[in-house]
């Protein structure tokens, strides 16, 4: 069995995390930048 | 500088370079010379990895760009989480599947050795040039604005990083670039107390953001699709993601950080640390620069911050005199208005807006005036804002962290850089076509020495280098130019398994050539580029080249074999 067989860790579940985390981020230094303008 | 700085400067330079050194002293072979014996932990493999990417000029020029500009320049780094996740999925399982030492060797096996060559030749001709300015960056402005001798600067930083990096291999430079990376945040959070603290009491942290924001300083996001916008959500989340796949996936100066890992799985977690902390991390560093400007909105900012460039008698021109007085004037009315704006508890900035025009377009006057008494000063001071900050509002003993700040993260991406640098000459060009024996200590040597020669190669290039635009932009040019072509490659070696060496090959000649004729219509401003998009139109040529050109050679295409088990095959 490789090494990438016997990894049990929920990687979607990162990938997901990592993207709604920058979509947070982008919503919020959206409304920063609205907030100004 | 007071003693108390240089303390604080010299025993936390050394204590890093001697435990970096230390730690690693046991080195016998390419394996443990090269990737650490894989012993990275998660944690180091993903300060590691920001701190390769994070050089002084992080530090110095990001603060002055928002002090200028405003914090736009974030959204550059929308597609780095994105790029962590293809490198996670598609690139990283290949890399360790093989085994390789050296990004560049799984070319070998998916085309050809000469595809190899010319994809590990891009890569030494653009880091080699990007180590010598990533140690020539600080020391200019580090000798400018302290008197410092810059040869000497250029020769500390680069004689500093040649001892652990040649000593401890890939592993000091791993363990030393997580305690640079302390070092650099925690200096940077104590910079940001004391920015707050320089405001005056009657101006509270949501004052000063609100200030911020209607000077026009707090705009993140650009939500135009103009091809000329540097920074732009677009741009970001597109030329960016390019750079940072290519940058992160084929950069053997950041492939080697993440080969280092004891793990598949420690890899990728380093890899997800760097896409969570790296926004937040330069947001922070672009709001610190903002918040510089808001406390000179009180405290009066020099006309220019790069004075001690020039001689004082040229300062001392009438003209220029006449303008520093009106500078002067300016800044106090607007001052004046900032401070009845806060006692009326009005919002309308208006008069604020027009006064800091009018200071504005004065600096640029003075400049341009300055240029024409002396044709060899440099206009684009904005890297000497922070530094100029730190100077003069900071306590004696944190200086010198600050200073310790700048000279960690110089060190710790040239030792990244040299590291790699040496790695891919020795597996790529001298285990390749020079010594095809297996003499572990010969090889260990040589590679030592090659780190040796990368070094005073960035240490010449660093004494020889001329000022610039903008430093940090110009290291993120010089690597577009190159990026999009290496990354075509890859991309073409990952997806597009039909395509052969011969194909390969030319696509990338073809693509480079296009690149470069595009950079040089772009300087002759035939037309406007944003040099973010090299890195697709890069790539995207090669593709397309390969593809086109495969369905004219018709080649086979090669099987890959696992497990890389001679270095140089």
């Amino acid at each position: 069995m490789t090494e990438e067989e016997k990894d049990q860790t929920n990687w979607k579940a990162w990938y997901w995390g990592l993207i709604l985390f920058l979509l947070l981020q982008i919503i919020i230094y959206l409304i920063i930048t609205k907030s100004f303008e | 500088m007071s003693w108390v700085d240089w303390v604080i400067l010299l025993t936390t330079l050394l204590i890093i370079v001697l435990y970096g050194s230390w730690k690693t002293r046991k080195q016998k072979n390419l394996q443990g010379y090269l990737k650490g014996d894989n012993q990275d932990a998660w944690m180091t493999i993903g300060l590691s990895i920001m701190a390769t990417q994070a050089s002084a000029i992080t530090f110095l020029s990001t603060p002055g760009q928002a002090y200028e500009s405003g914090m736009g320049f974030v959204q550059f780094y929308f597609g780095l989480p994105i790029a962590m996740i293809i490198i996670s999925v598609f690139i990283l399982p290949i890399y360790y599947r093989l085994k390789v030492y050296t990004a560049y060797q799984y070319l070998e096996q998916r085309f050809d050795v000469r595809v190899r060559s010319f994809t590990a030749f891009l890569f030494l001709v653009s880091r080699g040039l990007a180590a010598g300015i990533t140690i020539y960056a600080p020391a200019i402005i580090l000798s400018k604005l302290l008197n410092w001798n810059l040869q000497l600067t250029c020769l500390l930083i680069g004689g500093l990083v040649i001892v652990y990096t040649v000593s401890g291999g890939s592993r000091a430079v791993s363990l030393t670039q997580k305690w640079q990376m302390a070092v650099i945040m925690g200096g940077m959070f104590f910079a940001f107390y004391f920015v707050l603290q320089s405001f005056p009491d009657t101006v509270s942290f949501f004052e000063g953001v609100d200030i911020a924001g209607n000077l026009g300083k707090m705009d993140v996001i650009d939500l135009s699709v103009d091809p000329s916008n540097r920074y732009t959500l677009f741009s970001g989340l597109t030329g960016g993601l390019f750079l940072f796949v290519s940058y992160f996936g084929t950069d053997q100066s950041q492939v080697q950080r993440y080969l280092g890992g004891k793990s598949l799985k420690a890899s990728r977690i380093g890899l997800m640390f760097n896409g969570l902390m790296k926004i937040p991390m330069q947001f922070f560093i672009l709001f610190i620069g903002v918040m510089v400007f808001v406390s000179f909105q009180f405290n009066k900012p020099p006309i220019i911050f790069n004075a001690s460039a020039i001689d004082i008698e040229t300062q001392k021109h009438e003209e220029l005199v006449e303008l520093e007085a009106t500078y002067n004037t300016t800044f106090e009315n607007k001052k004046k208005a900032l401070e009845q704006l806060s006692y009326n508890g009005s919002s309308d900035y208006s008069e604020v807006r027009a006064l800091q025009d009018e200071q504005d377009a004065i600096r640029t006057e003075y400049k341009e005036n300055m240029q024409k008494i002396d044709a060899g000063y440099e206009k684009k001071d904005s890297d000497y804002i922070f530094l100029t900050f730190v100077l003069n509002f900071l306590p004696h003993g944190l200086i010198g962290l600050l200073l310790a700040v700048i000279f960690s993260a110089a060190m710790s991406s040239t030792a990244g850089e040299l590291n790699a640098l040496a790695s891919t000459t020795t597996i790529d060009y001298y285990k390749k076509f020079w010594s095809k024996s297996d003499d572990e200590k010969k090889d260990l040597r040589v590679s030592k020495l090659l780190t040796v020669a990368w070094g005073v190669m960035a240490i010449i290039i660093a004494l020889t280098a001329g000022l610039f635009e903008n430093l940090i932009q110009l290291v993120n040019i010089l690597g577009s130019l190159f990026y999009g072509t290496i990354l075509g490659v890859f991309l073409l070696a990952f997806f597009f398994k039909k395509v052969g060496a011969k194909s390969a090959l030319l696509a990338g000649v073809i693509g480079q050539l296009f690149v470069l004729i595009l950079h040089a219509l772009t300087v002759l401003d035939v037309f406007e580029l944003s040099y973010l998009l090299y890195n697709i139109i890069g790539s995207t040529v090669v593709i397309l080249c390969g593809l086109f050109l495969q369905q004219i050679f018709k080649e086979p295409v090669k099987e890959i074999k696992d497990d890389l088990k001679n270095h140089g095959e």
